[in-house]
């Protein structure tokens, strides 16, 4: 049955149909919480949240034309509500000079190698970040993607190019930086 | 190669790295909490907040929902966003009025310029805005066609703040209530023509029609003069010309609130 199916379900009073949706969503879900904002509290917050109001809108008899990005646009608005309250937002992360210089110096290993990837996307702004994380980690298809962020699909594709061409900007400095280290 | 088939590639390369950035993942037995969590949430919630807010901005006297509206509208995209609207459509006027030769043609341009200014700002006052679910939630008490209507009225106020001390400026000595008014009636003629297309047909296909009408109004201004809406002035066509305008401003406005009337009366 598909997600929509569920939400009619649950439209129609049979909370089971939200027990399935959780089951269902609950580690992509929260595992596009946590890369947002890489903290494992907060991304249960965000993720309850949003099932929260998954659970209420069907309730209320709501059922959307696709589930999927109509979840992701919840949280992802969750996720904007935290930053802008807490005004913990950052677009950029600043450097962190000699101390992440001699991290990637000795990329070496899986463990290191995330971190990495996890500090580079961290300097990409949210716009950036959050179509990599969407098409990456959750799988989404373009149209998907621009009904999450409500931005039109040659956007999606022009932040995926770009984000991704930023990224590989980050990896050669970092490489430069790292074998001026090794002279 | 094509931008899909970069894109395809591009997501390949990359696709070996992403998977690096694991995160943890939730438990069978933390799914199971978690639905139990949101179904005691749901049940032990006092009361339904949106009935709660519906129920309190209800008992509100009707200047203060208008003052709501407005506010919500300027809050929504921010102090810094209106004001740097503001300073461009100030330096634009200034900047058109300044790069012309006589008063008579002076005028006509800052006319042209700016109802040009005014489709410009329209359509990014009118741009959507995702900015988190909370200010989704003020808004929404308010329908769509307020809101639009609040930022229209919002653009038209910040134009006459700039214009009308400007149009004494321009006009000098021949200035007077009907000359101000007359240079004054394009650029609300365009504002209308903006807010109403965008209401009727969206924001990018509002903002295409209204600068097809003004671009329209360009050619008409070389060829027939009589049918421009840029008049003088002075022009012995002035006074229909306004009318003109106001009477069609007036029915365009008149459409919106037919439209809102006939979506109520379907609902």
């Amino acid at each position: 049955m598909q997600d929509e199916d569920y939400m009619r379900q649950l439209s129609f009073g049979n909370d089971s149909a939200l027990d399935t949706l959780v089951f269902r969503y609950h580690k992509l879900l929260y595992g596009y919480a946590y890369r947002l904002l890489q903290d494992e509290k907060l991304a249960e917050d965000i993720v309850q949240e949003t099932f929260l109001k998954i659970y209420q809108q069907g309730k209320k008899g709501y059922v959307p034309d696709q589930f999927k990005p109509w979840m992701y646009k919840i949280a992802t608005n969750s996720c904007k509500d935290y930053w802008r309250k807490a005004s913990t937002q950052r677009e950029h992360v600043t450097d962190k000079g000699e101390e992440r210089i001699a991290e990637i110096h000795s990329i070496i290993d899986r463990q290191v190698e995330r971190k990495w990837m996890i500090e580079s996307l961290n300097q990409l702004s949210f716009e950036y970040r959050s179509v990599l994380y969407l098409r990456f980690y959750q799988d989404l298809k373009y149209a998907e993607i621009a009904l999450t962020l409500d931005i039109p699909v040659n956007t999606v594709k022009g932040r995926m190019a770009r984000g991704l061409k930023y990224l590989e900007g980050i990896l050669i400095e970092d490489d430069r930086k790292g074998a001026g280290a090794n002279e | 190669m094509s931008e899909d088939q970069e894109l395809s590639r591009l997501e390949k390369q990359w696709k070996n790295r992403f998977e690096r950035y694991t995160s943890p993942e939730p438990t069978t037995e933390q799914t199971f909490r978690l639905l139990a969590r949101i179904k005691e949430t749901e049940e032990t919630k006092p009361a339904d907040l949106r009935a709660e807010l519906e129920a309190a901005q209800s008992a509100q006297s009707a200047a203060s929902k208008l003052a709501g509206l407005f506010l919500a509208q300027w809050n929504f995209y921010g102090l810094r966003s209106w004001m740097l609207t503001g300073i461009v459509m100030l330096l634009l006027t200034v900047m058109i009025n300044a790069g012309t030769g006589s008063e008579m043609s002076g005028l006509l341009a800052w006319m042209k310029g700016g109802s040009l200014v005014m489709i410009a700002v329209m359509g990014y006052a009118f741009r959507s805005r995702n900015k988190g679910n909370d200010i989704i939630e003020v808004l929404s008490y308010y329908s769509l066609t307020h809101q639009m209507f609040a930022r229209f009225i919002i653009v038209m106020a910040l134009q006459v703040a700039i214009t009308l001390p400007l149009s004494f400026l321009i006009l000098g000595g021949e200035s007077s209530v009907s000359y101000v008014l007359g240079s004054f009636m394009p650029i609300f003629f365009f504002g209308t023509v903006g807010f109403t297309s965008a209401m009727w047909l969206g924001h990018r296909a509002g903002v295409m029609v209204t600068l097809f009408v003004w671009l329209s109004q360009m050619l008409l201004d070389r060829g027939g003069k009589t049918l421009s809406m840029f008049q003088l002035p002075w022009n012995e066509h002035v006074i229909g010309m306004t009318v003109g305008m106001t009477g069609l401003a007036g029915l365009l406005l008149g459409s919106v609130l037919l439209k809102n009337n006939l979506k109520r009366d379907f609902k």
